[in-house]
C-alpha cells in the first residue's frame, strides 16, 4: 500500500514535470500561430545572462518611462494593458487596468512599481516646485524584454540594434514584432528597417567580412 | 579482499572442520551476503555521478552550440529529450527490479540537470523573460519527484539548496519567503524513508547535513526581522533543538559526518553564544526599535514570533526526550547533570538576557550574562571531558575558554603588550593542558 502510494506520488510528479513544460510550450505555440501581430518601437541595452546564454535586452519607448494611470498599482500584482495603434503604426498603451478586458488587444503582465506623477512648475521667486498631476506612473515587468540569440550572433545583433536606435541619427527603425493572444505576448522577431535582424547581420557580414 | 568475503571463506572452513553446524553457517552467510548486497560502492557512485554530470553538461553545450540551426519544433522536442530518457531509464529500472545505488545516484543527477536544462532551453526558444526567482523555484519543485524516485543524495541536497536560493532571492524582492518551510517539508517523508532504510549510513549523513545546513541558513533568510534581536532567541532555540535531537537519536561513537544534528547544533550554539558575549549584538534591540518601514511586513512578522515561542519550547521537549533516552552521567557512583543539559537550556538564558537588554537597555548586563554562562559551559565541558576521558570534549572546552579570553581582550581598551602577553599565556595553557591530558589518557590506556 505504502509502496503504491509512493509510486503514485512519483508518477504524479513526473506528470507535473512534463505538464509544466508542455503548458509553457503550448500556450506560446498557440500565441505564435493565432496571435495578432503587434509592433513595438525599441531601444537597446547590453546584458549577459549566465543561465541562458546571450540575449538582446529590449526596452520599449511605449513602456520605458512608465505607463500613465489614474490610480496606483501594488508591486508584483497582475495588470492588463489595453493596446492601440499610433500614427506610425506602432502599438502603444491606451489604458491600464486590473481586470481582464472583454475586447481589444491586451497584454497581461506584472507591475514592478508605481509612483505618483509630478510636474515641475515655476514659482514667482524664479524657482521650481513639484506638483502632482493626479496621475500615476506604472513600471512593468514586460514578458517580452529579451530576445535570445546564439553566442556568436548576439553581439553583432546588439551592434546592429544600437546603431539603429541611436537617438541622434534615428536613420533606421528597430522594432520588436510580438504576437499577442488572450493576453499572452511572445516575441517573434526583431526587425531593423522592416528586415529580420538575422538577415541584417548576414548582409553586414557580406559587406564587412 | 573485503571483510565479508573473508568471513564467508572462513565460514566454509569452519563448517568443514565441524566448528559450526551447516545450518548456522548458512544463516550467518545469508545475513552477511545481504549486507554485502546492500553496501554502497562509493567509488562506482562517485564515478557514475561525475559521468552523468559531464554527459549532462556536454549534451546541453552541444545543443546550445547548434541551437540557431535547429527548427523550433525540433528544439522543443530536444528540450524534452533528456527528461524523457531519464523517465524511461527509471521505469526500466523499476520494471527490472534494479536497486543499485551506482545506477540511481547518477540517474538522479542527470534527471535533475535535465529539468533545469529543459526549462532553460524552452525559455530560450520562446524568448521568455522570466526572473531568476521563478526559474529557481520551478526547477527546485520539479526535482521533488526525482528525490522520491531515485532517493539520490545530490538531488536531495540540490532541492534544499534550490529552495534556499529561491528564498534568498525572494527576500530581496520582498516575497513570501516563509513558504520555504512547507516546501521543505514536502521532502521530509523521503528523508525519513532513507533514514529508516539506511540508518547511520554515509548517505543519510550527507542528506541530513545538507538539509540541516540549508535550513539553518533559511531561518535567517525567512525571518521578517521587524523586531530587532529576536533572531537570538530563534537561533538559540533552533540550535538547541538540533543539538538535543542529535544527543537523543545519534550515536556518540559515530564520526562527525554521521552526526549532523549533534555537530551542527553544538557548533552553532557555541558560535552564537560566543557572538553574544560582545556588546554590539545587544545594541538597539526590542520593541523600542520596532521596524515600521515599508520593506517590513507586519503580518509576516508573526512567523518570527511563532518561531521565538515554539523553538525554545521544542528545545525543552527535546531536553526531556534526551534525558529519557540517554543514561545519566555518573561520577564516582553519583548521578550528575550531563553537560549537554547545560548547553540545552541556552534558549532560556538567551531569552533572559534579551529581556534585560530590550526592556532596560542594559546591553552590558546582557553580554555579561552570556559571558558567564558560556564560561560556565566551557568549564563544564572541560570537566566532563576529563571525567569521561574524551579528548574532543576537553579540547572543545579549552577552545571556548580561550576564545572568550581572546575575544574579550580584543574588544577591551588594554594595550597591545597586555593583549600579547594574555594571548601567549592562553595559548601556552592550551598546549600544556592538551599535552598533560593526552599523556594522562595514554597512561590510563596502557594500565587498562
Amino acid at each position: 500500500m505504502k509502496r503504491k502510494l509512493i509510486f503514485l506520488i512519483i508518477a504524479l510528479g513526473i506528470v507535473a514535470q512534463f505538464g509544466l513544460l508542455s503548458t509553457i510550450i503550448i500556450r506560446r505555440e498557440l500565441t505564435l500561430r493565432s496571435g495578432e501581430i503587434c509592433r513595438f518601437e525599441t531601444a537597446p541595452v547590453d546584458p549577459f545572462d549566465a543561465f541562458r546564454g546571450q540575449y538582446v535586452q529590449l526596452s520599449y519607448t511605449a513602456f520605458s518611462s512608465g505607463v500613465l494611470s489614474d490610480r496606483s498599482f501594488t508591486a508584483n500584482t497582475w495588470c492588463y494593458l489595453l493596446l492601440t495603434t499610433d500614427t506610425n503604426g506602432y502599438q502603444i498603451v491606451s489604458s491600464i487596468t486590473d481586470s481582464k478586458p472583454t475586447s481589444g488587444t491586451f497584454i497581461r503582465t506584472r507591475v514592478r512599481y508605481s509612483y505618483e506623477d509630478h510636474i515641475e512648475k515655476p514659482t514667482p521667486d524664479n524657482k521650481y516646485h513639484r506638483e502632482p498631476t493626479g496621475k500615476w506612473k506604472v513600471h512593468l515587468n514586460l514578458p517580452f524584454d529579451r530576445y535570445y540569440m546564439p553566442e556568436k550572433l548576439a553581439p553583432q545583433a546588439e551592434t546592429a540594434y544600437r546603431e539603429a536606435n541611436r537617438a541622434a541619427r534615428r536613420e533606421k527603425q528597430a522594432v520588436a514584432r510580438v504576437r499577442i493572444w488572450r493576453g499572452m505576448a511572445v516575441i517573434e522577431d526583431i526587425e531593423i528597417d522592416g528586415k529580420p535582424i538575422r538577415e541584417v547581420i548576414q548582409a553586414e557580414r557580406i559587406i564587412k567580412p | 579482499m573485503n571483510h565479508v568475503k573473508f568471513l564467508l571463506q572462513e565460514l566454509k572452513s569452519w563448517t568443514d572442520e565441524g566448528i559450526l553446524d551447516p545450518e548456522t553457517s548458512t544463516r550467518i552467510a545469508s545475513r552477511y551476503a545481504d549486507a554485502e548486497m546492500k553496501s554502497v560502492a562509493w567509488s562506482r557512485i562517485i564515478l557514475g555521478s561525475l559521468g552523468a554530470l559531464l554527459v549532462g553538461l556536454g549534451v546541453i553545450a552541444l545543443l546550445a552550440a547548434n541551437w540557431d540551426d535547429i527548427s523550433r519544433p525540433t528544439r522543443t522536442a530536444l528540450s524534452f529529450m533528456p527528461l524523457v530518457l531519464c523517465v524511461i531509464a527509471y521505469f526500466m529500472a523499476v520494471r527490472n527490479g534494479w536497486s543499485s545505488r551506482g545506477f540511481f545516484e547518477p540517474l538522479g543527477i542527470f534527471w535533475s540537470l535535465s529539468i533545469g536544462a529543459g526549462i532553460s532551453l524552452i525559455a530560450q526558444t520562446y524568448h521568455i523573460s522570466g526572473d531568476p526567482e521563478s526559474f529557481a523555484l520551478s526547477w527546485t519543485l520539479l526535482i521533488l519527484p526525482v528525490i522520491y524516485a531515485t532517493q539520490a543524495v545530490v538531488p536531495f541536497i540540490g532541492y534544499f539548496v534550490g529552495l534556499l536560493t529561491w528564498a534568498s532571492m525572494s527576500q530581496y524582492s520582498n516575497g513570501i519567503t516563509v513558504l520555504y518551510w512547507p516546501l521543505a517539508l514536502l521532502a521530509l517523508p523521503a528523508v525519513m524513508s532513507i533514514r529508516k532504510d539506511t540508518h547511520l549510513s554515509i548517505r543519510t549523513g550527507l542528506i541530513t547535513w545538507g538539509a540541516a545546513l540549508c535550513s539553518t541558513a533559511a531561518i535567517g533568510v525567512t525571518l521578517e526581522k521587524t523586531l530587532p534581536g529576536l533572531w537570538m532567541i530563534i537561533y538559540s532555540g533552533a540550535f538547541a533543538t538540533m543539538f538535543l535531537a542529535g544527543i537523543a537519536y545519534e550515536s556518540k561513537d559515530e564520526p562527525i559526518l554521521q552526526t549532523p544534528l549533534r555537530t551542527l547544533g553544538g557548533c552553532g550554539l557555541a558560535i552564537l553564544l560566543y557572538l553574544l558575549i560582545f556588546q554590539w549584538p545587544w545594541d538597539d534591540i526590542g520593541w523600542h526599535y520596532y521596524h515600521t518601514q515599508r520593506d517590513y511586513n507586519p503580518l509576516l512578522a508573526y512567523f518570527d514570533y511563532f518561531l521565538a515561542c515554539v523553538l525554545p519550547v521544542l528545545a525543552g521537549f527535546m531536553l526531556i526526550v534526551a534525558n529519557r533516552k540517554v543514561d545519566a552521567s555518573t561520577w564516582k557512583g553519583l548521578k550528575v547533570v550531563s553537560v549537554w543539559t547545560a548547553w540545552g537550556i541556552a534558549p532560556v538564558v538567551v531569552a533572559g538576557a534579551y529581556s534585560v537588554a530590550s526592556s532596560f537597555s542594559h546591553e552590558f548586563v546582557a553580554s555579561m550574562i552570556i559571558t558567564i554562562y558560556l564560561t560556565g559551559l566551557s568549564i563544564c565541558t572541560l570537566v566532563e571531558g576529563l571525567m569521561h576521558r574524551t579528548m574532543l570534549l576537553v579540547n572543545a572546552g579549552i577552545l571556548v575558554v580561550i576564545s572568550i579570553i581572546v575575544g574579550k581582550f580584543f574588544s577591551s581598551d588594554l594595550g597591545f603588550t597586555t593583549k600579547g602577553i594574555a594571548f601567549i599565556v592562553s595559548g601556552g595553557l592550551f598546549f600544556l593542558t592538551n599535552a598533560y591530558v593526552g599523556r594522562y589518557l595514554r597512561k590510563e590506556e596502557k594500565v587498562s
